[in-house]
């Protein structure tokens, strides 16, 4: 099969690989219809984040159709039209019992190495380093979903293969970033990022009832769509200070919750920026950190801070903040499973449209150009949709 | 170059170790390949022991590492993957909460103890591993705790998560 892989740092190539097979009796193959680019596949293309071997098959956002079911799948079928969430859980262990997908205890197959850098082993997920289970990537004609019948859910048709895909990854990580926040009727939710995740979240807040959301960001055209979603918006590039918009914005008392949706890619302005490029020029930092800060200083009193972005090592982590104001700090890898079935209902009442996401739809053969987009946020890219 | 500036290029390069120090340490996990491991199986603790004590189950958790065949009531041989390294041991059950795996020659101290309690809260049984050191062959700190693991998801799922065969493009199967 044709499948784009990474070979190296900024080395991404669209190759024939073998297909995958049945490996255990739990396992299904889905014939990819549509996979997107994440922001979080930049970490281990820039080099921020090992773990990748050389022809690893990425992605792990995607949509498609059973087309072979191991002998103990007993819901999923063949031709089912299915979405599944990039973390894979096994739903028989005590994190999967709890809703805790993303945390689940059986399905890493690399948890020895993952363990030492963590203290204890994720679960595993689909084409993001070894690390993580070292499973093949979605981006790909085909891919070997384990657990079919808890991972692979039936689409139903009023929802579109474009709305579907970013089910599997963006919609719930921005949802449970909402969910986090114990969002109370008329609260205000800030949203660092106007990406894929980011979008969402902030669509997401609303939804779970915020009376304002003010989304955060520095490209004009995502911007614009997060106003489309019901956002208010402040381009950082362009004001002062962020802080000092806030506070105007929220008469002094800051954001009840705050969402990070940015991560260890930061961009900023001032000495903060060339501080964090600098430190991690040197290896110094993996991180750079600067929305995430900015975010824990904005948020109001006792409020909660949502983390969403994907970090490694980070310094000047403003613990002092934290503590003295009181913050809630919650923060995981997207527990899809728990919240698919809401987002179809959400599309049926017409109060979600994930699809706004996709902005270019190319070929797989074209996945390197597409990376070259969305990494550079050229031509308006916010996500694009590879159809293998 | 004066010397304030090969003062700061110092400085630099100290906090460079340093940093690089600090960063190795937290990446590493210091004592995670520690001769003891644990893990919690949310199954009953009979379940759980009956399961360390099929060679045929041992062999599938620690299949990288040694092949686990029975050699009697009680005794088991680890044929150990790298190298022509044996291990014959002979297996103890005390008091329905441990298993020794002890040496077949009374004077070596080479084994593993698996100790096996009931965890709180309906959350199954806590199995700890003690490795001895030296280690029987390569059953070591992490390559124990991966087939802990394996157990687990044996037990729990009726599978072990694998990306054997997985596509690639490079020639090795992983």
């Amino acid at each position: 099969m044709r499948a784009l892989v990474w070979n190296g740092v900024n080395d991404l190539a669209v190759e024939t690989v073998d297909d995958p097979g049945l490996l255990n009796p739990h396992d299904v193959i889905v014939a990819v219809t549509l996979t997107t680019t994440c922001g979080s596949d930049l970490h281990f293309i820039d080099g921020y984040i090992p773990g990748m071997r050389e022809g690893d098959v990425f992605g792990h956002e995607f949509m498609g159709t059973v087309v072979e079911v191991g002998r103990e799948v007993e819901k999923v079928a063949v031709g089912t039209r299915v979405v599944v969430p990039s973390f894979i859980a096994c739903n028989r262990c005590w994190y999967c019992d709890h809703d805790l997908y993303s945390l689940c205890d059986t399905t890493n197959p690399n948890a020895d190495l993952q363990a030492p850098l963590l203290g204890s082993p994720t679960a595993g997920i689909y084409g993001y380093t070894h690390e993580f289970g070292g499973y093949a990537g979605s981006h790909a004609q085909y891919v070997r979903v384990p657990f079919g019948d808890v991972n692979c859910f039936a689409v139903p048709d009023f929802v579109t293969d474009e709305q579907a895909l970013f089910m599997s990854d963006a919609v719930p990580t921005g949802y449970m970033g909402a969910d986090f926040c114990d969002i109370a009727g008329g609260d205000v939710v800030a949203v660092w990022g106007a990406g894929g995740v980011g979008l969402m979240a902030a669509r997401s807040a609303l939804l779970h009832g915020a009376g304002r959301v003010i989304s955060i960001d520095r490209i004009p055209e995502r911007l614009a769509l997060a106003e489309r979603l019901g956002a208010e918006t402040i381009n950082y590039a362009e004001v002062d200070s962020v802080q000092e918009v806030l506070r105007e914005k929220t008469g002094g008392r800051g954001p009840d919750s705050v969402i990070e949706a940015v991560g260890m890619e930061a961009h900023s302005t001032g000495i903060q920026e060339v501080y964090d490029r600098a430190k991690q020029a040197l290896r110094l930092e993996t991180d750079r950190a600067a929305s995430l800060r900015e975010a824990i200083l904005a948020c109001r009193k006792g409020g909660v801070v949502s983390v969403l972005g994907v970090f490694g090592l980070t310094d000047k982590f403003p613990m002092g903040v934290i503590m003295n104001k009181g913050l809630t700090l919650r923060s995981a890898q997207q527990h899809g499973q728990r919240y698919v079935k809401q987002f179809f209902d959400y599309v049926e009442q017409g109060d979600l449209d994930p699809s706004v996401l996709i902005t270019h739809d190319l070929p797989l053969e074209e996945g390197v150009r597409a990376y070259d987009i969305f990494k550079n946020k050229s031509e308006g890219c916010i996500r694009v949709a590879l159809r293998p | 170059m004066n010397v304030v500036d090969t003062t700061k290029e110092h400085v630099k390069q100290l906090v460079e170790k340093v940093a690089q120090k600090v960063a190795e340490t937290t990446a590493s996990g210091v004592g995670f390949d520690s001769s003891i491991q644990a893990v919690t199986i949310g199954k009953p603790r009979a379940e759980v022991m009956r399961f360390f004590t099929d060679a045929d189950r041992l062999s599938e958790v620690f299949g990288d590492v040694a092949e686990v065949v029975s050699t009697g009531p009680d005794r088991m041989r680890w044929k150990f993957t790298r190298g022509s390294l044996e291990w014959e041991c002979v297996v103890v059950t005390e008091d329905d909460a441990r298993l020794r795996f002890v040496d077949v020659e009374p004077n070596e101290d080479t084994g593993i103890v698996l100790e096996f309690r009931d965890a709180p809260r309906d959350r199954g049984t806590e199995v700890i591993a003690r490795v001895s050191s030296p280690a029987p062959g390569a059953v070591t700190g992490l390559p124990t705790f991966k087939a802990l693991y394996r157990a687990r998801a044996l037990l729990m799922t009726g599978e072990v998560p694998t990306i054997r065969h997985n596509p690639s493009a490079r020639a090795s199967d992983r």
